[in-house]
């Protein structure tokens, strides 16, 4: 799939389903990266692709205080690794320090990363699927969701 | 007669270490942010990395062997919830220190400590006994929730569906342009405005929970930021319509957080109520907490402003406590509990399991 996707999500309920929708589409060991300010929704998305990979979607909730999240899926994907980079210094050893080779190379999970960072996409795994998701506020409060391959 | 604890936490940012009397009293307790040669950035970069806490943690552990009163009998280690590699620096070094001198081990939940913290006096007071029924409100920047202990039994009653309240203050405190951490800013700020200036709109969960959603509200708060052309105006250029929009908003999380209280405390019948995280320190949460206590005629207790972040004291309490209820961990085999950092309601898994896991006897 190389084709930019364009949703507009009218509330958060709307955004958790694009979420869920996508959820269909992945495999195990693929990154999803989410970009979008504060307030855009992103952890909402990924309550939806939680709901999507069977897990419990009220298990979901921000990770910026202890930055790696891990909730228990059920089918061939186990895990949805919830990593937010939001707090994390910029030194790019910060990121190692979390353990991202580790997390990032679990064949069994999907990987979500809130407030990616270039740097992140040469910690992949070769044969890793990065989908980039684009989250912005509109002045209406709607959300355009763009989801493209990175 | 309690063992002089030795505590120790480094389920996130900070590096904790503290050592409590046979009644409690605090006779050590210092974070890493505190010592000057170990704080490079102001404390402001998160300590996150292992490594940081690594390079802390021996060299306070020395400083409380000689600054506690004794040597110590007992060993309190935050286990979870946390970020994993933080937590094993703290975890195995525990584990060893206890081993090597053949001292019992216990292994604390971090919300189990920040309950605990309120019974702590920091000005050489012995701890105070917990009552048999508390009720108990932790707010911080990486949770949000009510419990309800009876007779030595904590269960939660309400917790945050997405982000934890001091994470928003967290936030939108950035969107005006104000310093991180958040909450100490906008509670000075908020001071000087008037919070009926915008109204937000309190949460309704669909399945009708007493559950927190504050994301809605940072939403909507940073939205007000906008339209109101306040986007990083910043503490110093804040005119009084910034002021009343951060009182405003300061309102809204104060009375999402109190929300529950009228229910939980008919139902539970509490002796005391209790607020601890960094969210406590709020003077706002602090003066609608002591207002609700009178009106309920029920004790408010929180925690001195030197203990309502994290801290080991608190630790080395909880541990004390759990020590006394006949729970250990091997020195040799305890492990940080796990990466999840919130489980469902019911499920949080409490020292009483970690104990049958890491199975070992109180010597």
């Amino acid at each position: 799939m190389n084709e930019v996707e364009v949703i507009i999500s009218s509330d958060s309920g709307a955004t958790e389903t694009v979420g869920e929708r996508l959820a269909r589409r992945l495999s195990p060991g693929d990154v999803v990266l989410l970009e979008g300010d504060l307030a855009a929704g992103k952890t909402t998305f990924i309550r939806g692709l939680v709901r999507g990979l069977g897990g419990d979607p009220e298990s979901v909730t921000s990770p910026t205080f202890v930055i790696v999240q891990t909730y228990d899926c059920n089918g061939p994907i186990s895990f949805v690794h919830h990593i937010d980079l939001y707090r994390l210094p910029e030194d790019p050893s910060a990121l190692r320090e979390i353990g991202i080779e580790e997390i990032l190379a679990d064949e069994n999970a999907v990987i979500a990363v809130e407030w990616p960072r270039d740097l992140l996409v040469d910690w992949l795994p070769a044969n890793a699927t990065p989908l980039r998701v684009v989250l912005t506020r509109r002045p209406d409060d709607a959300r355009k969701i763009e989801i493209f391959p990175v | 007669m309690l063992p002089r604890t030795l505590g120790i936490e480094t389920s996130c940012d900070e590096t904790a270490v503290a050592v409590l009397d046979a009644e409690g009293r605090v006779e050590f307790n210092c974070l890493s942010s505190q010592v000057a040669e170990h704080a490079p950035f102001g404390g402001v970069v998160p300590e996150l990395a292992s490594r940081e806490h690594l390079k802390a943690l021996p060299m306070l552990v020395e400083r409380a062997l000689e600054g506690a009163g004794g040597s110590p009998e007992l060993v309190a280690v935050t286990a979870g919830p946390g970020l994993v590699g933080a937590l094993l620096v703290g975890v195995r070094f525990a584990g060893a220190f206890a081993w090597g001198r053949e001292l019992p081990l216990v292994a604390v939940d971090h919300l189990d400590g920040h309950q605990v913290s309120p019974f702590l006096d920091l000005e050489g007071g012995p701890a105070r006994e917990l009552p048999e029924r508390v009720l108990a409100l932790v707010a911080s920047g990486g949770h949000s929730a009510w419990y309800s202990t009876e007779s030595g039994e904590t269960r939660r009653l309400c917790r945050t569906r997405d982000d934890a309240a001091g994470e928003t203050f967290d936030k939108v405190a950035k969107v005006f342009g104000l310093a991180y951490p958040g909450g100490p800013v906008v509670d000075r700020l908020a001071r000087r405005g008037s919070a009926a200036a915008a109204f937000f709109r309190q949460p309704r969960l669909k399945d009708g929970s007493n559950d927190f959603s504050f994301s809605g509200l940072k939403s909507a708060a940073i939205r007000e930021i906008r339209a109101r052309g306040l986007e990083g105006v910043g503490e110093h250029d804040a005119g009084s319509d910034a002021l009343d929009l951060l009182a405003s908003f300061e309102s809204a999380v104060v009375r999402q957080l109190l929300g529950p209280l009228p229910d939980f405390f008919a139902k539970y019948q509490p002796q005391v109520i209790t607020a601890s995280g960094g969210v406590a320190a709020n003077t706002l949460l602090r003066e609608c907490l002591a207002e609700e206590g009178r009106r309920f005629g029920v004790e408010v207790i929180l925690p001195p402003l030197g203990l309502t972040t994290d801290n080991a004291a608190m630790i080395a309490r909880a541990g004390q406590l759990a020590w006394a209820g006949g729970r250990c961990a091997d020195a040799r085999r305890l492990d940080a509990w796990t990466r999840k950092v919130w489980h469902p309601p019911g499920m949080r898994r409490s020292p009483t399991e970690v104990g049958s896991e890491n199975a070992g006897e109180c010597s």
